[in-house]
C-alpha cells in the first residue's frame, strides 16, 4: 500500500511528560469516528544489580535508521489493522527511573485493532529499532542495557 | 577504496570513536577480520553490521558510497 505518510521524528529529549500524554489524548476528541484507544507507556525501572540501584537510563540511537525502520512498522500497522491514527514517542538522552521513556498510542473505530496494533508496535519497536541505553547507577558507574 | 564506518552504543567505547575510516576493505567478511585485528575485544563482542541502514548477515561486497554501521544488540523501550 502506498501512502503519503512521511517518516516522522519519534524522538524527544529526556523523559516524556505525563501532561503531554494527557494533552495527546485530549486532542482526539474531535476525531469522533474513534471508538477505542490503546496506550503503552514504558517506564524506567530502578533495578538493583549487585547492590547498586539504577537511577537513570541514557538513551542513544542511529537516528536515520531508526526513523526509517519506524516508518516501515507504522506503514505495516496501518495496512494490517483498521486504525484511525497512531503516535509513537521514544526518549533520547537521560531519563530518570520512574519517568516515562516510551509512549505508543493507537486509535481505531473498534478496540481490537487498537489493542493488537499497539502491542505489535511495542514488540517490533524493541526488536527492530537501533536504540541503546546506558543504565546509570547511584555511584555514576554504568552498564549497557540489554532487552529481555 | 576508503570506507567510513559509524559506531554506536558500546562499540564506540571499544573502538574509542564514533566514526572510523578504513582503506581497501573489499567485503564485510574482510571488514570483520580487519576490525578484529585492530580491536581484538570485538572478537568476543556481539554486534551487527548494517549497510545503508539494513542489517547484513552474509558476506557483502562493499562499494565506495556504502554507509557502514556497527550496531550492538538493540535495547530500545
Amino acid at each position: 500500500m502506498i501512502t503519503d505518510r512521511k517518516p516522522k521524528n519519534i524522538f524527544v529529549q529526556g523523559a516524556i511528560d505525563p501532561h503531554f500524554i494527557a494533552e495527546s489524548i485530549r486532542k482526539h476528541h474531535s476525531k469522533t469516528e474513534i471508538g477505542g484507544h490503546s496506550i503503552f507507556l514504558g517506564q524506567v525501572r530502578a533495578d538493583i544489580l549487585d547492590g547498586k540501584k539504577i537511577v537513570a537510563i541514557e538513551y542513544s540511537c542511529y537516528e536515520e535508521m531508526a526513523l526509517e525502520k519506524m516508518h516501515r512498522i507504522r506503514e505495516d500497522a496501518f495496512e494490517k489493522y483498521d486504525l484511525t491514527c497512531m503516535h509513537v514517542y521514544h526518549s533520547m538522552g537521560s531519563v530518570e527511573s520512574g519517568e516515562i521513556c516510551l509512549f505508543i498510542f493507537t486509535s481505531a473505530p473498534h478496540r481490537k485493532a487498537a489493542i493488537e496494533a499497539c502491542s505489535e508496535v511495542v514488540e517490533r519497536l524493541k526488536a527492530e529499532l537501533p536504540i541503546w541505553g546506558k543504565e546509570i547507577f547511584e555511584d555514576q558507574s554504568y552498564q549497557w542495557k540489554e532487552n529481555k | 577504496m576508503q570506507i567510513e564506518i559509524l559506531l554506536f552504543g558500546y562499540m564506540t567505547e571499544i573502538v574509542g570513536k564514533s566514526r572510523i575510516t578504513l582503506q581497501n576493505i573489499p567485503s564485510t567478511d574482510q571488514l570483520k577480520l580487519q576490525l578484529h585485528r585492530l580491536y581484538p575485544k570485538l572478537k568476543d563482542t556481539p554486534y551487527l553490521i548494517a549497510i545503508d541502514k539494513n542489517i547484513v548477515t552474509e558476506n557483502v561486497v562493499l562499494k565506495d558510497n556504502h554507509i557502514i554501521a556497527l550496531l550492538p544488540p538493540y535495547a530500545g523501550g
